[in-house]
Protein backbone atom coordinates (compact mmCIF):
# COMPACT_ATOMS: atom_id res chain seq x y z
CA UNK A 1 0.00 0.00 0.00
CA UNK A 2 2.85 2.36 0.84
CA UNK A 3 4.23 1.97 -2.68
CA UNK A 4 0.94 2.83 -4.34
CA UNK A 5 0.42 5.94 -2.22
CA UNK A 6 4.03 7.08 -2.55
CA UNK A 7 4.08 6.65 -6.32
CA UNK A 8 0.73 8.39 -6.84
CA UNK A 9 1.73 11.19 -4.45
CA UNK A 10 4.85 11.75 -6.51
CA UNK A 11 2.86 11.85 -9.74
CA UNK A 12 0.34 14.28 -8.20
CA UNK A 13 3.14 16.59 -7.07
CA UNK A 14 3.02 15.70 -3.38
CA UNK A 15 6.35 13.88 -3.34
CA UNK A 16 8.18 16.28 -1.10
CA UNK A 17 8.04 14.38 2.17
CA UNK A 18 9.87 17.17 3.94
CA UNK A 19 6.64 19.20 3.73
CA UNK A 20 5.09 19.74 7.12
CA UNK A 21 2.31 17.24 7.66
CA UNK A 22 3.58 14.53 5.31
CA UNK A 23 5.19 11.19 6.24
CA UNK A 24 3.10 10.71 9.32
CA UNK A 25 3.99 13.86 11.24
CA UNK A 26 1.14 16.06 12.32
CA UNK A 27 -0.07 19.21 10.64
CA UNK A 28 -1.69 21.60 13.06
CA UNK A 29 -3.89 19.21 15.03
CA UNK A 30 -4.17 16.33 12.60
CA UNK A 31 -2.33 13.96 10.31
CA UNK A 32 -2.68 14.75 6.64
CA UNK A 33 -4.94 12.18 5.03
CA UNK A 34 -4.27 10.80 1.54
CA UNK A 35 -7.03 9.49 -0.69
CA UNK A 36 -6.85 7.52 -3.93
CA UNK A 37 -10.09 7.79 -5.86
CA UNK A 38 -11.91 8.45 -9.10
CA UNK A 39 -13.38 11.91 -9.86
CA UNK A 40 -16.41 10.33 -11.58
CA UNK A 41 -17.16 8.05 -8.65
CA UNK A 42 -19.80 9.02 -6.09
CA UNK A 43 -18.00 7.07 -3.34
CA UNK A 44 -14.87 9.19 -3.83
CA UNK A 45 -16.95 12.36 -3.68
CA UNK A 46 -18.52 11.21 -0.38
CA UNK A 47 -15.02 10.91 1.13
CA UNK A 48 -14.11 14.43 -0.04
CA UNK A 49 -17.36 15.89 1.30
CA UNK A 50 -16.84 14.19 4.67
CA UNK A 51 -13.24 15.41 4.95
CA UNK A 52 -14.31 18.97 4.19
CA UNK A 53 -17.30 18.78 6.55
CA UNK A 54 -15.06 17.53 9.36
CA UNK A 55 -12.20 19.91 8.64
CA UNK A 56 -9.67 17.22 7.76
CA UNK A 57 -6.95 18.08 5.24
CA UNK A 58 -6.70 15.42 2.56
CA UNK A 59 -4.36 15.06 -0.41
CA UNK A 60 -6.34 13.46 -3.23
CA UNK A 61 -4.80 11.38 -6.01
CA UNK A 62 -6.83 10.47 -9.05
CA UNK A 63 -6.78 6.95 -10.53
CA UNK A 64 -7.16 8.65 -13.93
CA UNK A 65 -4.75 11.58 -13.96
CA UNK A 66 -2.25 10.38 -11.35
CA UNK A 67 -2.32 6.72 -12.40
CA UNK A 68 1.07 5.04 -12.26
CA UNK A 69 2.26 2.41 -14.76
CA UNK A 70 1.85 -0.61 -12.49
CA UNK A 71 -1.34 0.66 -10.86
CA UNK A 72 -3.37 -2.57 -11.04
CA UNK A 73 -0.55 -4.62 -9.58
CA UNK A 74 0.04 -2.15 -6.75
CA UNK A 75 -3.68 -1.87 -6.02
CA UNK A 76 -3.99 -5.65 -5.84
CA UNK A 77 -1.18 -5.64 -3.31
CA UNK A 78 -2.78 -2.82 -1.35
CA UNK A 79 -6.41 -3.87 -1.62
CA UNK A 80 -6.64 -7.63 -2.37
CA UNK A 81 -10.35 -7.31 -3.12
CA UNK A 82 -9.74 -4.28 -5.38
CA UNK A 83 -11.99 -2.09 -3.25
CA UNK A 84 -11.59 1.64 -3.90
CA UNK A 85 -11.34 4.48 -2.87
CA UNK A 86 -8.37 3.93 -0.53
CA UNK A 87 -7.17 6.12 2.33
CA UNK A 88 -3.87 6.43 4.19
CA UNK A 89 -3.34 8.15 7.51
CA UNK A 90 0.28 7.78 8.65
CA UNK A 91 0.66 3.98 9.07
CA UNK A 92 -3.04 3.15 8.74
CA UNK A 93 -4.69 2.10 5.46
CA UNK A 94 -8.36 1.51 4.76
CA UNK A 95 -10.43 0.92 1.61
CA UNK A 96 -14.09 1.49 0.73
CA UNK A 97 -16.18 4.61 1.14
CA UNK A 98 -18.19 3.42 4.18
CA UNK A 99 -15.01 2.67 6.09
CA UNK A 100 -13.24 5.85 4.99
CA UNK A 101 -16.12 8.20 5.74
CA UNK A 102 -16.70 6.61 9.17
CA UNK A 103 -13.00 6.96 9.92
CA UNK A 104 -12.88 10.64 8.88
CA UNK A 105 -16.09 11.37 10.80
CA UNK A 106 -14.62 9.86 13.98
CA UNK A 107 -11.26 11.56 13.49
CA UNK A 108 -12.67 14.92 12.42
CA UNK A 109 -13.02 18.20 14.22
CA UNK A 110 -16.79 18.56 13.93
CA UNK A 111 -19.73 16.83 15.60
CA UNK A 112 -20.52 13.33 14.37
CA UNK A 113 -22.81 13.27 11.36
CA UNK A 114 -24.98 10.53 12.92
CA UNK A 115 -27.91 11.72 15.08
CA UNK A 116 -28.00 10.28 18.61
CA UNK A 117 -31.75 9.83 18.60
CA UNK A 118 -32.68 6.26 17.56
CA UNK A 119 -35.54 7.29 15.28
CA UNK A 120 -33.57 10.02 13.52
CA UNK A 121 -30.55 7.75 13.07
CA UNK A 122 -32.80 5.05 11.61
CA UNK A 123 -34.50 7.51 9.24
CA UNK A 124 -31.07 8.76 8.19
CA UNK A 125 -29.97 5.24 7.29
CA UNK A 126 -33.22 4.49 5.49
CA UNK A 127 -32.38 7.36 3.13
CA UNK A 128 -28.76 6.23 2.89
CA UNK A 129 -30.05 2.78 1.85
CA UNK A 130 -32.32 4.30 -0.80
CA UNK A 131 -29.38 6.29 -2.15
CA UNK A 132 -27.03 3.30 -2.28
CA UNK A 133 -29.47 0.60 -3.36
CA UNK A 134 -31.74 2.47 -5.74
CA UNK A 135 -30.21 5.78 -6.80
CA UNK A 136 -26.56 4.74 -7.18
CA UNK A 137 -27.02 2.17 -9.99
CA UNK A 138 -28.87 4.68 -12.20
CA UNK A 139 -26.38 7.47 -11.47
CA UNK A 140 -23.47 5.13 -12.25
CA UNK A 141 -24.96 4.39 -15.68
CA UNK A 142 -25.47 8.10 -16.36
CA UNK A 143 -21.94 8.98 -15.25
CA UNK A 144 -20.60 6.05 -17.24
CA UNK A 145 -22.14 7.46 -20.40
CA UNK A 146 -21.24 11.09 -19.79
CA UNK A 147 -17.76 10.77 -18.21
CA UNK A 148 -16.27 7.34 -17.45
CA UNK A 149 -16.42 5.80 -20.93
CA UNK A 150 -14.46 8.79 -22.24
CA UNK A 151 -11.55 7.89 -19.98
CA UNK A 152 -11.02 4.73 -22.02
CA UNK A 153 -12.22 6.08 -25.35
CA UNK A 154 -11.92 9.88 -25.68
CA UNK A 155 -14.05 9.88 -28.84
CA UNK A 156 -16.99 8.21 -27.07
CA UNK A 157 -20.30 10.02 -27.60
CA UNK A 158 -22.70 9.60 -24.73
CA UNK A 159 -25.97 7.89 -25.56
CA UNK A 160 -28.72 10.40 -24.75
CA UNK A 161 -31.33 7.62 -24.62
CA UNK A 162 -29.52 5.83 -21.82
CA UNK A 163 -29.12 9.07 -19.86
CA UNK A 164 -32.79 9.92 -20.40
CA UNK A 165 -33.96 6.44 -19.42
CA UNK A 166 -31.89 6.40 -16.21
CA UNK A 167 -33.05 9.90 -15.38
CA UNK A 168 -36.66 8.74 -15.79
CA UNK A 169 -35.98 5.79 -13.46
CA UNK A 170 -34.73 8.24 -10.83
CA UNK A 171 -37.94 10.27 -10.82
CA UNK A 172 -39.69 8.09 -8.23
CA UNK A 173 -36.83 8.48 -5.75
CA UNK A 174 -36.64 12.23 -6.21
CA UNK A 175 -40.40 12.40 -5.71
CA UNK A 176 -39.95 10.54 -2.43
CA UNK A 177 -37.12 12.88 -1.45
CA UNK A 178 -39.34 15.86 -2.25
CA UNK A 179 -41.96 14.53 0.22
CA UNK A 180 -39.34 13.77 2.86
CA UNK A 181 -37.91 17.29 2.64
CA UNK A 182 -41.31 18.82 3.25
CA UNK A 183 -40.78 20.71 6.52
CA UNK A 184 -37.16 19.60 6.92
CA UNK A 185 -34.10 21.71 6.12
CA UNK A 186 -32.08 18.57 5.50
CA UNK A 187 -33.07 15.02 4.60
CA UNK A 188 -33.38 13.48 8.06
CA UNK A 189 -34.34 16.53 10.07
CA UNK A 190 -33.14 20.12 10.38
CA UNK A 191 -29.57 18.94 10.90
CA UNK A 192 -27.11 17.85 8.25
CA UNK A 193 -26.48 14.05 8.45
CA UNK A 194 -25.00 11.13 6.48
CA UNK A 195 -28.15 11.02 4.36
CA UNK A 196 -27.23 14.47 3.02
CA UNK A 197 -23.63 13.40 2.31
CA UNK A 198 -24.78 10.43 0.24
CA UNK A 199 -27.48 12.28 -1.67
CA UNK A 200 -25.17 15.24 -2.29
CA UNK A 201 -22.70 12.99 -4.12
CA UNK A 202 -25.38 11.48 -6.38
CA UNK A 203 -27.25 14.73 -7.02
CA UNK A 204 -23.95 16.50 -7.80
CA UNK A 205 -23.11 13.92 -10.47
CA UNK A 206 -26.65 14.07 -11.88
CA UNK A 207 -26.45 17.86 -12.19
CA UNK A 208 -23.03 17.76 -13.90
CA UNK A 209 -24.30 15.04 -16.24
CA UNK A 210 -27.11 17.25 -17.52
CA UNK A 211 -29.92 15.86 -15.36
CA UNK A 212 -30.44 19.00 -13.28
CA UNK A 213 -34.17 18.89 -14.11
CA UNK A 214 -34.49 16.21 -11.42
CA UNK A 215 -33.60 18.90 -8.90
CA UNK A 216 -35.01 22.06 -10.47
CA UNK A 217 -38.48 20.61 -11.04
CA UNK A 218 -38.95 19.95 -7.32
CA UNK A 219 -39.27 22.88 -4.95
CA UNK A 220 -38.07 21.19 -1.73
CA UNK A 221 -35.23 19.35 -3.42
CA UNK A 222 -34.10 22.58 -5.15
CA UNK A 223 -34.11 24.45 -1.83
CA UNK A 224 -32.19 21.64 -0.14
CA UNK A 225 -29.66 21.68 -2.99
CA UNK A 226 -29.16 25.44 -2.58
CA UNK A 227 -28.67 24.93 1.14
CA UNK A 228 -26.09 22.17 0.59
CA UNK A 229 -24.22 24.37 -1.89
CA UNK A 230 -23.89 27.24 0.54
CA UNK A 231 -23.68 25.70 4.01
CA UNK A 232 -20.50 26.19 6.03
CA UNK A 233 -18.78 22.99 7.08
CA UNK A 234 -19.88 20.90 10.07
CA UNK A 235 -16.65 21.73 11.93
CA UNK A 236 -17.36 25.45 11.79
CA UNK A 237 -14.55 26.40 9.42
CA UNK A 238 -15.22 28.88 6.70
CA UNK A 239 -15.44 26.35 3.86
CA UNK A 240 -18.20 24.81 1.76
CA UNK A 241 -17.71 21.07 1.21
CA UNK A 242 -19.19 21.02 -2.31
CA UNK A 243 -16.54 23.55 -3.44
CA UNK A 244 -13.89 20.83 -3.12
CA UNK A 245 -15.63 18.49 -5.55
CA UNK A 246 -14.21 18.35 -9.08
CA UNK A 247 -16.15 20.47 -11.59
CA UNK A 248 -17.25 19.18 -14.99
CA UNK A 249 -14.02 20.10 -16.72
CA UNK A 250 -11.95 18.52 -13.94
CA UNK A 251 -13.97 15.30 -14.12
CA UNK A 252 -13.43 15.24 -17.88
CA UNK A 253 -9.71 15.67 -17.28
CA UNK A 254 -9.79 13.06 -14.53
CA UNK A 255 -8.44 15.32 -11.80
CA UNK A 256 -9.25 15.54 -8.10
CA UNK A 257 -8.81 18.54 -5.81
CA UNK A 258 -7.26 18.13 -2.40
CA UNK A 259 -9.07 19.30 0.71
CA UNK A 260 -7.05 22.22 2.05
CA UNK A 261 -7.98 23.96 5.28
CA UNK A 262 -6.45 27.38 5.89
CA UNK A 263 -8.97 28.61 8.43
CA UNK A 264 -7.65 27.08 11.70
CA UNK B 1 -40.32 21.66 27.49
CA UNK B 2 -38.72 18.47 26.28
CA UNK B 3 -38.07 17.09 29.77
CA UNK B 4 -41.28 15.11 30.11
CA UNK B 5 -42.18 12.73 27.36
CA UNK B 6 -45.77 11.89 26.61
CA UNK B 7 -46.55 8.57 28.25
CA UNK B 8 -47.03 5.79 25.75
CA UNK B 9 -50.57 4.48 25.35
CA UNK B 10 -49.22 0.92 25.60
CA UNK B 11 -46.15 1.01 27.82
CA UNK B 12 -45.77 -2.78 27.63
CA UNK B 13 -45.81 -2.84 23.85
CA UNK B 14 -42.56 -4.02 22.31
CA UNK B 15 -41.31 -3.20 18.81
CA UNK B 16 -42.41 -5.56 16.05
CA UNK B 17 -39.84 -6.84 13.57
CA UNK B 18 -41.53 -7.70 10.31
CA UNK B 19 -39.20 -9.96 8.42
CA UNK B 20 -38.69 -12.57 5.77
CA UNK B 21 -38.37 -16.31 6.21
CA UNK B 22 -34.81 -17.70 6.18
CA UNK B 23 -33.07 -14.44 5.49
CA UNK B 24 -29.66 -13.21 6.74
CA UNK B 25 -31.06 -9.70 7.24
CA UNK B 26 -33.62 -11.12 9.68
CA UNK B 27 -30.89 -12.99 11.54
CA UNK B 28 -28.77 -9.82 11.88
CA UNK B 29 -31.67 -7.98 13.50
CA UNK B 30 -32.59 -10.84 15.85
CA UNK B 31 -28.99 -11.30 16.97
CA UNK B 32 -28.54 -7.59 17.72
CA UNK B 33 -31.84 -7.28 19.61
CA UNK B 34 -31.00 -10.38 21.63
CA UNK B 35 -27.46 -9.19 22.37
CA UNK B 36 -28.78 -5.84 23.62
CA UNK B 37 -31.59 -7.49 25.62
CA UNK B 38 -34.17 -5.64 23.59
CA UNK B 39 -37.49 -7.49 23.49
CA UNK B 40 -39.01 -7.67 20.00
CA UNK B 41 -42.03 -9.37 18.52
CA UNK B 42 -41.38 -11.31 15.30
CA UNK B 43 -43.85 -11.23 12.46
CA UNK B 44 -43.27 -13.11 9.24
CA UNK B 45 -44.46 -11.31 6.15
CA UNK B 46 -45.35 -12.49 2.71
CA UNK B 47 -42.78 -10.59 0.64
CA UNK B 48 -45.04 -10.40 -2.39
CA UNK B 49 -47.48 -8.16 -0.51
CA UNK B 50 -46.87 -4.49 0.03
CA UNK B 51 -47.96 -2.92 3.28
CA UNK B 52 -49.66 0.29 2.19
CA UNK B 53 -49.25 1.96 5.58
CA UNK B 54 -45.51 1.29 5.51
CA UNK B 55 -45.21 2.46 1.92
CA UNK B 56 -47.02 5.68 2.76
CA UNK B 57 -44.95 6.29 5.86
CA UNK B 58 -41.67 5.79 3.98
CA UNK B 59 -42.72 7.66 0.82
CA UNK B 60 -41.87 4.75 -1.47
CA UNK B 61 -44.15 1.89 -2.52
CA UNK B 62 -41.60 -0.90 -2.83
CA UNK B 63 -38.03 0.11 -2.01
CA UNK B 64 -36.09 -1.69 0.72
CA UNK B 65 -39.18 -3.31 2.21
CA UNK B 66 -37.70 -5.88 4.58
CA UNK B 67 -36.89 -6.06 7.40
CA UNK B 68 -39.28 -3.50 8.89
CA UNK B 69 -39.44 -2.32 12.48
CA UNK B 70 -42.65 -0.91 13.90
CA UNK B 71 -42.52 0.73 17.30
CA UNK B 72 -45.78 2.43 18.22
CA UNK B 73 -46.19 5.13 15.55
CA UNK B 74 -42.67 4.81 14.21
CA UNK B 75 -41.89 2.65 11.16
CA UNK B 76 -38.68 2.19 9.22
CA UNK B 77 -37.42 -0.42 6.77
CA UNK B 78 -34.14 -1.76 5.39
CA UNK B 79 -31.40 -3.62 7.25
CA UNK B 80 -29.18 -0.60 7.81
CA UNK B 81 -32.00 1.50 9.26
CA UNK B 82 -33.52 -1.27 11.39
CA UNK B 83 -30.15 -2.30 12.85
CA UNK B 84 -29.37 1.32 13.65
CA UNK B 85 -32.67 1.63 15.51
CA UNK B 86 -32.12 -1.62 17.42
CA UNK B 87 -28.57 -0.53 18.27
CA UNK B 88 -29.61 2.76 19.89
CA UNK B 89 -33.04 1.95 21.33
CA UNK B 90 -33.14 0.79 24.94
CA UNK B 91 -30.83 1.13 27.92
CA UNK B 92 -27.99 -1.24 27.01
CA UNK B 93 -24.82 0.35 25.57
CA UNK B 94 -24.74 0.59 21.78
CA UNK B 95 -22.23 -1.46 19.81
CA UNK B 96 -20.07 1.33 18.46
CA UNK B 97 -16.27 1.21 18.48
CA UNK B 98 -14.83 4.36 20.03
CA UNK B 99 -11.50 4.12 18.20
CA UNK B 100 -11.64 5.52 14.65
CA UNK B 101 -9.47 2.78 13.22
CA UNK B 102 -11.58 -0.04 14.68
CA UNK B 103 -14.76 1.71 13.52
CA UNK B 104 -13.29 1.95 10.02
CA UNK B 105 -12.36 -1.74 10.02
CA UNK B 106 -15.87 -2.63 11.21
CA UNK B 107 -17.34 -0.76 8.24
CA UNK B 108 -14.77 -2.32 5.88
CA UNK B 109 -15.80 -5.86 6.84
CA UNK B 110 -19.49 -5.02 6.66
CA UNK B 111 -18.94 -3.58 3.19
CA UNK B 112 -17.01 -6.66 2.03
CA UNK B 113 -19.85 -8.87 3.26
CA UNK B 114 -22.75 -6.89 1.85
CA UNK B 115 -21.29 -5.79 -1.46
CA UNK B 116 -19.12 -8.78 -2.44
CA UNK B 117 -19.64 -11.88 -0.29
CA UNK B 118 -23.44 -11.97 -0.01
CA UNK B 119 -24.05 -11.53 -3.76
CA UNK B 120 -21.69 -14.47 -4.43
CA UNK B 121 -23.54 -16.63 -1.89
CA UNK B 122 -26.92 -15.65 -3.31
CA UNK B 123 -25.72 -16.85 -6.72
CA UNK B 124 -24.42 -20.12 -5.15
CA UNK B 125 -20.86 -19.33 -6.29
CA UNK B 126 -19.34 -21.34 -3.44
CA UNK B 127 -16.15 -22.12 -5.36
CA UNK B 128 -15.54 -18.64 -6.70
CA UNK B 129 -11.92 -17.45 -6.37
CA UNK B 130 -13.10 -14.14 -4.93
CA UNK B 131 -15.09 -15.92 -2.23
CA UNK B 132 -11.98 -17.86 -1.26
CA UNK B 133 -9.90 -14.66 -1.26
CA UNK B 134 -12.41 -13.00 1.09
CA UNK B 135 -12.52 -15.97 3.48
CA UNK B 136 -8.73 -16.19 3.51
CA UNK B 137 -8.45 -12.48 4.35
CA UNK B 138 -11.18 -12.80 7.00
CA UNK B 139 -9.50 -15.84 8.55
CA UNK B 140 -6.16 -14.00 8.67
CA UNK B 141 -7.85 -11.00 10.27
CA UNK B 142 -9.56 -13.07 12.95
CA UNK B 143 -6.42 -15.12 13.58
CA UNK B 144 -6.82 -16.42 17.12
CA UNK B 145 -8.97 -13.56 18.41
CA UNK B 146 -12.48 -14.02 19.78
CA UNK B 147 -13.90 -11.46 17.37
CA UNK B 148 -13.18 -10.20 13.86
CA UNK B 149 -11.64 -7.02 15.25
CA UNK B 150 -10.06 -6.22 18.60
CA UNK B 151 -13.52 -5.98 20.20
CA UNK B 152 -17.03 -7.27 19.54
CA UNK B 153 -18.57 -5.22 16.75
CA UNK B 154 -21.41 -5.12 14.26
CA UNK B 155 -19.07 -6.86 11.80
CA UNK B 156 -19.36 -10.01 13.98
CA UNK B 157 -23.15 -9.85 13.85
CA UNK B 158 -23.27 -9.33 10.07
CA UNK B 159 -20.90 -12.21 9.31
CA UNK B 160 -22.42 -14.53 11.92
CA UNK B 161 -25.89 -14.09 10.41
CA UNK B 162 -24.72 -15.05 6.94
CA UNK B 163 -22.68 -18.05 8.12
CA UNK B 164 -25.63 -19.20 10.26
CA UNK B 165 -27.91 -19.14 7.24
CA UNK B 166 -25.32 -21.17 5.32
CA UNK B 167 -25.20 -23.66 8.19
CA UNK B 168 -28.99 -23.88 8.38
CA UNK B 169 -29.06 -24.62 4.66
CA UNK B 170 -26.44 -27.35 4.96
CA UNK B 171 -23.64 -25.30 3.37
CA UNK B 172 -21.33 -24.97 6.36
CA UNK B 173 -18.50 -26.63 4.37
CA UNK B 174 -17.91 -23.15 2.91
CA UNK B 175 -16.22 -22.09 6.15
CA UNK B 176 -15.07 -25.40 7.66
CA UNK B 177 -11.64 -25.36 6.01
CA UNK B 178 -10.87 -21.98 7.58
CA UNK B 179 -10.00 -22.94 11.13
CA UNK B 180 -9.92 -19.40 12.56
CA UNK B 181 -13.36 -18.68 11.12
CA UNK B 182 -14.78 -21.96 12.38
CA UNK B 183 -13.44 -21.29 15.88
CA UNK B 184 -14.78 -17.73 15.87
CA UNK B 185 -18.19 -18.99 14.66
CA UNK B 186 -18.37 -21.48 17.54
CA UNK B 187 -17.49 -18.76 20.06
CA UNK B 188 -20.15 -16.42 18.66
CA UNK B 189 -22.76 -19.15 19.21
CA UNK B 190 -21.84 -19.05 22.89
CA UNK B 191 -22.58 -15.31 22.95
CA UNK B 192 -26.10 -15.99 21.71
CA UNK B 193 -26.95 -19.39 23.25
CA UNK B 194 -30.68 -19.04 22.59
CA UNK B 195 -30.28 -17.81 19.01
CA UNK B 196 -31.62 -21.08 17.54
CA UNK B 197 -34.75 -20.85 19.69
CA UNK B 198 -35.30 -17.23 18.72
CA UNK B 199 -34.91 -17.89 15.03
CA UNK B 200 -36.83 -21.14 14.97
CA UNK B 201 -39.86 -19.40 13.55
CA UNK B 202 -37.91 -17.77 10.74
CA UNK B 203 -35.15 -20.33 10.11
CA UNK B 204 -34.57 -22.29 6.93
Amino acid sequence: MTNLFNQMAEKAGFADTSRYGMSGDMKKTQYVLELIGNPADADTLKCIITAAEQGMEMNCYSVIKDRVDNFNELLQEASPLSITPCLREADFYICGSDAITSFIDARGLGYSLTPRNAMLAAIQNYWVDIAISNVAPEVERIVGEVFSKKYENPSHNSDANIVESCSANLEVYFDALEKQLNGNKYITCNKYTWADVHWTAYVYLCVLSGCSRLVESRKNVAQWWNRVNSRKSQCGQNIVAVDFLPNKEEINQGTLNSVVINDY
Amino acid sequence: MGIFKKRSANPQEVPTLICEYSNPETYKCIFLANYRNLPIKLKLQDTSKNDEKVAHSLHLPSANQFPIIKDEEFTVSGTNAVLTYLNIKGQAPSIHPRKARILAMQQYWIQVLVKIFQPLIEEFKFNDAKLEAILTELSNTIDSKDYILEEFSLADIYWFAVFKILEDKGQSQVIQKYQHIANWFAKLKDIAPNFDDLTQKVAA
